[in-house]
């Protein structure tokens, strides 16, 4: 870590390289699950950037789109996929579940009049509208 | 850290959670359906065959909301990567991390736009 003496002298607590896996010699269950929800991140533009490259070969025509198919038929590329969805499922587990912390952080977000909604109903809510969601897109997907 | 915030950086945390949301309620769908549930032969390979998946294409309101879905999401992962490199030991990148992630959200940007409305 680079600190410029000039323009601050606050201490910083030395940090390891690999403080996700070990912090001051112990495993920090914590530390290691925030990286894993950070690295959902890379499995999503994975995914994105493979969804967007089959659309554009769609424009290719018939033989390159199957070809596409064809490969992704794999052990490899469906144990991508496999290990893909549990990231993403990770992410919406961990996204929607942020909430319910601020509806019980404070004063909350949704009020009636005067009360606080439980935050129990903020999940509900928002784990509700993640299956509303899927759903809908798989029902669109296999009948449109 | 020592960096400042740029005046731009709002925009960037909007569109992250803007992509957040949308991320978490529709990517594991589509991951299950066309890239597990199709080649475990849970549903028809028809259905993602280029005559079907054409076919779809032809409808404006399916290239809108795969614009919504592409762009937005190419956003959420691009501020989340930006600050996963930094935390795993990148720190000495942190001033151009945010010009290769967010430039290349805006050429996936350009690159969608580009896919949906001019190639097809």
């Amino acid at each position: 870590m680079m600190l410029d003496s000039e323009t601050t002298k606050t201490y910083t607590r030395p940090i390891s390289k690999a403080w996700w896996l070990r912090d001051r010699g112990h495993f920090n269950r914590r530390y290691f699950m925030f990286l894993l929800r950070e690295l959902t991140s890379v499995f999503v533009a994975l995914y994105v950037v493979l969804f967007i490259y089959e659309i554009f070969l769609l424009t290719k025509g018939p033989d390159a789109h199957a070809a596409f198919r064809e490969s992704l038929n794999s052990g490899p590329w469906i144990a991508f996929h496999i290990i893909a969805l549990l990231f993403a499922l990770y992410h919406s587990y961990t996204w929607l579940g942020l909430t319910t912390k601020m509806q019980a952080a404070g004063r909350g977000l949704v009020k009636i009049g005067t009360k606080t909604l439980p935050p129990i109903l903020i999940a509900l809510g928002s784990y509700g509208a993640w299956i509303v969601a899927t759903i809908i897109i798989a029902y669109l997907f296999l009948t449109l | 850290m020592n960096y400042k915030e740029h005046k731009s950086e709002p925009f960037w945390w909007g569109m992250f959670s803007q992509g957040g949301v949308i991320a978490a309620l529709l990517i594991p769908i589509h991951i299950f359906l066309g890239g597990i549930a199709v080649h475990l032969g849970l549903i028809d390979a028809e259905l993602m065959s280029h005559e079907r998946l054409t076919g779809l294409l032809q409808n404006p309101l399916v290239k809108l909301y795969l614009c919504v879905l592409l762009i937005f999401t190419l956003y959420h992962a691009a501020h989340r990567i930006r600050f996963t490199l930094a935390e795993i030991g990148l720190h000495s990148l942190a001033k151009v991390l945010p010009f290769l992630c967010y430039g290349g959200a805006l050429v996936g940007t350009a690159v969608v736009l580009y896919i949906l409305w001019v190639l097809f």
